[in-house]
Formats: structure tokens, C-alpha cells, sequence
């Protein structure tokens, strides 16, 4: 398995990804992260 | 939304929207509601519903002849070919709407876990492994690392901005799904198959995602101790809670309540049937029936030689959506399900619309009460069926009356 380019910790990575989504309100951004990630592992 | 709602959506289904209150129904939806209703709960109607299992085949028989390809990735048309699907052959329920591959978000991650084949009209999924041996109490201790991990094993070269686009993509996905399932309900008045509670036993997202299925029926041998103890948590701190708190929902205006699909049960032997899934599976019926709800059971492959686990469920509780079994064969079998099915593929691709009508009228006449006319599996490829015989089906079962 090829190493990724994000940030591994997840609580970093997570994050890098909120900051983008300022279309949401702030308290619901980390949630939507999570929320992608978990439904694309069974995509 | 619950975890076990969201990532149970992705396992293999898509679900059904929750239907909003402002909703007017027509005459027709209250009337196929009412079939529908009174089949699962194995009362006599006065005509055969007939149910849609038809998935990618929709859209190559489409008159907008597009290729999978690009139909996968438009939403319009993807609703223009269910409309005219609908418009076309006037079936009473659909299993699916066309949102089962909306692979636009997985797109632009860079995924490459499907492969759309337009020269042989497939769709392909590779089995292949997020999670590695000796991972899966990291998995239910510390869910959301391990996400991440496995996220960035699936897609390694993905940036954060595609993931942003991606989440975007996900909301359209969102919308296109609410909107043809408002749309169906509203427009040509289809109830949906099931209401929004759908569950799996913990073993199917590991066979089929996590750890795909030669590792996750190797890890039931090797690591049978570790694969109870973290299906067990899942099931008590995820599922169940999920369960409880769905079963409370209004589902009345759904063909079934709730909905569960068996697939990994093909690859396991009795042994492994008894300890990793039935317990499981068990305390969902439990639950459900406990509620004064039904459930359907969405079976890939055989469920015959499990037979006996169903059997003393009342009827109305189940409904059996067979694969491979024959439903004179499963009638008998599970004698108080509820079957969806009866009219094969095989016949639909290779037979003449007579053969399809003789065939029609035989399952209708054999089968009596708590019978739903269906196909034997999702019709996906082309020569599963062919535009006339369906017509031709379609035709007899809409003017059949007791």
C-alpha cells in the first residue's frame, strides 16, 4: 500500500479538509469530513 | 446522521429518502400502497403487484442510447431514463431509482475501485483490501484513525481540495436521490421498497469493503476470536442503537418498514453462519418484530439452506427478495415469507414474449397471496432482457385480476 500525501494523524487531517469546506457553517465541517470518509470506504 | 446509518447507506445500498410531510399522495400511490401493503402482510388483493429489480439495464435500454459512462455521470439523464423506464413499463415499486453508482465523488478522488467498461456495458468493483491483518480492534477502539487510514490507503494521491470537491459532489448525489425519490412518489405515485432503516450484520462491511472476501473468510478462521469480539461491539455501541431509534420512525407509507440484504452469507459454512452472522441478523428480526414492524430481506445467491432460520417468523413479517432460489422451491422452504420475484432473467433475455406470459401467469397462479411478481436478480447487463418480453409481462400483470 502507497503512503499518502495528507496528513496521517487523522485529527491534522481532518482538519485540513474542514478549513476548505467554508461554504458550511464552521460546526458542521469536521462532522462533514468525517461523515465523507467513513461513506467512501464503502463507495 | 449515525454512523451506522451513513456508512450502512454506502455498504450496498442506497436508501430511500425520509419522505417529507408536505407530501400530497394521489389515488394511484394509496392504491398501489395498499397492494403493496396487503401482499407483504400476505392478505388477498385483487391484482399482482409488480416490482422493479431492474438496475443498469435501464439505462441501455434506453431510447437516449448514451453509454454507461455517460449516464453515470449526468444526473438529468439518469432521470430522463427512469422517467422513461416508468413511463414505459408502469411498474407498481422500484427496488432502485438509478442512484446505486453515482460515482462522481470516487471520480474526482481519483478512484479506481470501479471500472466502467463501455465496450462490454459492465460495471466492475475490485475486491480489494483498506484494512490490514491484525487491524480490526483498531477499528472498533479508534474508528475515526482508522477511517483515515484506510481513506488514504484507497486513494494515496488524493489533495485535501479534491476532497473538498468531493464532499460537494456527495451533496448533489444527496439531492439527486431525494429529488427522483420525491419525484416517483409524487409524479407516477410509487411507493418506495423500504423506509429509511436499513441494516447489516457486521461481517458485511469486512467482506465486502474492508477487508474483502478472500481476507474476511480467511479472518473468520484465523481470527475467529478477535472478528466476534469487534462484531459485537459494532453490534451493540453502532447498530443496535441505530436500529432502536430508526424503528421509531413514521414508515407507514413504505411497501416495507425496514430493510435488510444478505450477501456474505454465500461464502460461509454452517459453522461460520451459526457464530458470525445469524446471531446478528436475529437480533435485528427480534428487534423489528419486537416493534410491530416488518422487514425486507434482500438475498443475494441461495438462502434455501438456511431455510429453517426463517421459519417461524409470522406472516407478514418477512419479505424474502430471492437471487438464484426458485420461489415454488423458497415458498415451500420458508412457507410464511412474503416472495418478490418469479420471472427469471434468463427467461427475460433468451425467451419469446409467449414463453414470459406462460410463465407469468404459472408464478401468479402458483404462488396465490403474499406474492409480489419480480425478477431473480438486480437485471444489469443487456441480455438479461429484452424490451418486448418485459412489455409483454408488463401487459399481463396490469390487467390480471382475481
Amino acid at each position: 500500500m502507497r503512503e499518502a500525501k495528507l496528513n496521517p494523524n487523522p485529527d491534522k487531517g481532518y482538519q485540513q479538509i474542514a478549513d476548505l469546506l467554508t461554504f458550511l457553517p464552521e460546526e458542521e465541517r469536521i462532522g462533514r469530513v468525517r461523515s465523507f470518509v467513513g461513506a467512501m470506504l464503502f463507495d | 446522521m449515525a454512523i451506522a446509518a451513513e456508512e450502512n447507506k454506502e455498504i450496498s445500498i442506497t436508501p430511500t429518502a425520509e419522505l417529507g410531510d408536505s407530501i400530497q399522495y394521489s389515488d394511484q400511490f394509496r392504491e398501489r400502497l395498499d397492494v403493496l401493503q396487503s401482499c407483504v402482510a400476505y392478505r388477498h388483493t385483487s391484482r399482482v403487484p409488480h416490482f422493479s429489480n431492474f438496475f443498469t439495464w435501464k439505462i441501455l435500454d434506453s431510447d437516449l442510447k448514451p453509454k454507461l459512462s455517460e449516464a453515470l455521470a449526468d444526473y438529468g439523464m439518469l432521470d430522463r431514463i427512469q422517467c422513461e423506464f416508468q413511463e414505459r413499463y408502469n411498474f407498481d415499486c422500484h427496488y432502485n431509482l438509478n442512484t446505486r453508482n453515482l460515482l462522481k465523488p470516487s471520480d474526482v478522488l481519483g478512484g479506481h475501485h470501479h471500472h466502467i467498461d463501455d465496450e462490454r456495458e459492465s460495471i466492475n468493483f475490485f475486491d480489494q483490501p483498506l484494512m490490514e491483518d491484525g487491524e480490526y480492534l483498531e477499528y472498533v477502539n479508534h474508528r475515526d484513525g482508522m477511517n483515515w487510514r484506510m481513506f488514504l490507503r484507497k486513494y494515496p494521491d488524493i489533495e485535501a481540495g479534491k476532497i473538498a470537491e468531493g464532499i460537494i459532489l456527495n451533496f448533489d448525489n444527496a439531492k439527486f436521490t431525494s429529488h427522483i425519490d420525491e419525484k416517483f412518489v409524487t409524479k407516477y405515485g410509487c411507493p418506495d421498497a423500504y423506509g429509511p432503516c436499513i441494516v447489516q450484520v457486521p461481517y458485511e462491511r469486512f467482506h465486502k469493503y474492508l477487508r474483502g472476501i478472500k481476507n474476511g473468510t480467511l479472518d473468520l478462521r484465523r481470527h475467529s476470536a478477535e472478528c466476534r469480539e469487534v462484531f459485537d461491539r459494532i453490534q451493540k455501541e453502532e447498530i443496535m442503537p441505530y436500529l432502536e431509534a430508526s424503528l421509531k420512525k413514521d414508515t407507514s407509507m413504505y411497501m416495507n418498514d425496514t430493510m435488510t440484504a444478505l450477501l456474505a452469507h454465500t461464502m460461509l459454512s454452517q459453522k461460520q453462519w451459526d457464530e458470525f452472522y445469524w446471531p446478528y441478523q436475529k437480533q435485528y428480526f427480534d428487534a423489528i418484530l419486537a416493534s410491530g414492524k416488518n422487514v425486507m430481506v434482500y438475498v443475494e445467491d441461495s438462502i434455501i439452506r438456511f431455510k429453517e432460520y426463517f421459519q417461524d417468523y409470522p406472516k407478514g413479517f418477512l419479505t424474502i427478495v430471492p437471487e438464484r432460489d426458485d420461489v415454488f422451491e423458497l415458498r415451500e422452504a420458508i412457507p410464511n415469507a412474503t416472495i418478490v420475484g418469479g420471472i427469471s432473467t434468463q427467461l427475460l433475455g433468451n425467451g419469446t414474449p409467449e414463453e414470459c406470459v406462460e410463465r407469468t401467469k404459472r408464478v401468479i397462479d402458483g404462488m396465490g397471496d403474499g406474492f409480489v411478481l419480480g425478477q431473480d436478480k438486480m437485471v444489469s447487463f443487456r441480455n438479461d432482457c429484452r424490451r418486448e418480453n418485459l412489455l409483454a409481462v408488463c401487459d399481463y400483470v396490469q390487467n390480471f385480476r382475481w
